[in-house]
């Protein structure tokens, strides 16, 4: 019984300072946010380079996300704004969605897939930066407002 | 309240139209920045005139108003720049360019001055080439009239008028082409450095061609050529041939001031080295002939007269014959005449050459004083030998009767003199003897 004690005594001490070791240093406020929204052409190999920001991604995967398919995508423009937070916003001509990213591991992963209009699709899309949301406009629609949760309503 | 809806529905309507209309990408705007601020700064590169510019200088300060409202977001997009250093950058670009522009404008109202000074300067050469040219045709007849003249021309008394005539005519027109010449090469080399090694390629062209549409090494010479055969075919009075001297002088001065130039101007050019050579010779052989016209003029005086001296063409030479000329005339006693003295000392050289050519052959180093002063000593020799005496001789023997007169003066006036003194020993006596006779009286009363 003691024994028992002793070992879940060891235990409880080993978990303890490995939290403390484990605890993260954080650098608080970071803003991650590009100024203006970047349009970058989808090279042959499918990726896009943001030459400013050294942002390097394959986007095929988005595409047949969004169409179905992913060939004949080189030449596409897609546009993409960071906001605050750090989390990438991606659509472009003819895409239903916005779709939000987060960096990963040499990789951007999905955080959200936002529809911002139902029947419609982007015809002119354009993102601006208007901390803490992104607004996106499209041509004779009215400009709405998102973040990575989701689309916001103007208060 | 139905109208009361339709005005809110319209107002509705309104807003969400204008919302539409006033919406703008953040990304066209910056875009639409940076194509204006390119496309200005290109414009402001290739401006080609300074109003130009000045219009240029409107619109950046346009595109600066136009941009304020989103100098914030334009500031943060402009990356590495910022909206006040892109508007920095075009105002900096638009001075440069300013300045480039003045100095291009300056530089080509220089050049339009330059275009117009040669294309005066051209014309003036043109005239000043043809004018020379009459001159030159003018001058070539008058030697060739000179020279039959002077071949025609006989004894002392030959049709001297004509020729001064042909020969004043001839030296005016010379001048005058000298001057047209000198106007010539101070047109064309005016303006430039006098150092010519530092012209630039193009300097020199534009002055070898300048020099060659005046035909300025041919005129000149042209010009060095009949001055030559101008003092080749005459025979000239000391002041004539004085101004012959001058006139060498001024222009051989000229022609090695201006040789420098015109050897780096036709430096490599044959054709340019020829002709400096033929000037250079020109000016020698007329030298040469200025020296021997000198000589010839002297020696065609003793002939005129038919004095028959030695001919000289040196000082030495010159000197050397009047001495022999009137050695010979005092030794060969029964020649001895008045005559042949008056012409040689008289008409000749006191009339023709004391006065005029012998200073200028002293001034000129030809002959010394002291040659001159042993040529009238022999003179003066000659004279004493024709006239029976010298006129020393008749100082000397003037000397002796004065000496002979103050001599026998002062014997008279000391005789004279004596004989007055003895008149005064009487008185003297007289007078002692009435003082001594006084002092017995005295003496004897003092006895008494």
């Amino acid at each position: 019984m003691q024994f028992k004690i002793s070992a879940l005594f060891v235990l409880l001490l080993f978990l303890s300072l490995a939290a403390a070791g484990c605890s993260s240093l954080e650098l608080k406020p970071a803003s991650f946010g590009w100024a203006v929204e970047d349009v970058v052409m989808v090279e042959s190999d499918g990726t896009v380079k943001v030459e400013r920001y050294m942002l390097t991604a394959d986007v095929s995967k988005l595409y047949f996300e969004e169409t179905g398919d992913s060939s004949g995508i080189a030449g596409n423009q897609l546009r993409i704004i960071r906001d605050n937070a750090g989390y990438y916003y991606m659509t472009a001509r003819g895409f239903k969605n916005v779709y939000v990213f987060e960096a990963d591991d040499a990789a951007l992963s999905l955080v959200n897939k936002i529809t911002v209009y139902e029947e419609d699709v982007l015809t002119e899309p354009a993102m601006n930066q208007r901390a803490p949301y992104i607004e996106l406009l499209d041509s004779g629609k009215l400009p709405v407002k998102f973040n990575k949760d989701g689309l916001v309503k103007e208060e | 309240m139905k109208m009361y809806f339709a005005v809110l529905t319209f107002l509705l309507v309104s807003l969400n139209v204008s919302i539409l209309v006033a919406q703008q990408s953040d990304y066209e705007i910056q875009k639409a920045y940076e194509s204006a601020h390119k496309s200005l700064l290109q414009r402001i590169d290739n401006a080609e005139s300074v109003t130009e510019l000045l219009s240029l200088r409107e619109e950046i300060a346009g595109l600066k108003n136009k941009y304020q409202p989103h100098s914030t977001l334009l500031d943060n997009a402009l990356y590495p720049d910022n909206f006040s250093s892109s508007i920095a950058k075009l105002e900096t670009q638009w001075s440069v360019a300013q300045t480039r522009l003045a100095q291009v404008e300056e530089l080509e109202d220089e050049n339009e001055d330059l275009q117009n000074r040669v294309i005066t300067l051209t014309t003036r050469l043109e005239q000043l080439e043809d004018t020379v040219k009459i001159l030159r045709k003018e001058n070539a007849k008058l030697l060739g009239e000179l020279s039959k003249l002077r071949t025609t021309r006989t004894g002392r008394t030959g049709n001297t008028g004509e020729i001064r005539e042909l020969e004043s005519k001839l030296t005016d027109n010379i001048r005058r082409r000298d001057e047209l010449i000198a106007e010539m090469l101070t047109k064309i080399f005016s303006g430039y450095s006098s150092d010519f090694t530092s012209l630039s390629e193009s300097q020199r062209n534009v002055i070898r061609s300048d020099v060659e549409e005046g035909s300025v090494l041919a005129n000149l010479l042209y010009l060095a050529q009949d001055n030559l055969q101008f003092v080749k075919n005459g025979l000239f009075d000391s002041f004539g041939f004085k101004e012959l001297v001058d006139n060498y002088e001024q222009f051989n001065q000229d022609w090695e001031t201006l040789k420098p130039k015109i050897a780096v101007i036709y430096a490599e050019n044959e054709e340019g080295s020829k002709m400096i050579s033929a000037i250079d010779s020109t000016i020698s052989d007329w030298k040469f002939a200025l020296k021997e016209s000198m000589w010839s003029s002297i020696y065609q005086l003793f002939l005129a007269y038919d004095v028959k001296v030695f001919q000289f063409f040196d000082g030495q030479e010159f000197i050397q014959s009047m001495k022999q000329y009137i050695d010979s005339n005092m030794s060969n006693v029964d020649e001895l005449n008045e005559e042949t003295y008056a012409v040689f000392v008289d008409t000749l050289w006191n009339g023709r050459l004391d006065s005029s050519w012998i200073p200028m052959l002293i001034e000129r180093d030809v002959v010394t004083v002291e040659q001159i002063t042993e040529v009238k000593q022999k003179m003066n020799d000659w004279h004493d030998k024709i006239y029976g005496g010298s006129n020393s001789m008749l100082y000397i023997i003037i000397g002796i009767i004065l000496i002979a007169a103050i001599v026998s003066g002062i014997f008279l006036f000391g005789k004279k003199n004596k004989k007055e003194s003895g008149k005064d020993d009487l008185n003297d006596y007289a007078d002692t003897t009435e003082e001594n006779e006084y002092e017995a009286d005295e003496n004897e009363e003092e006895k008494k």
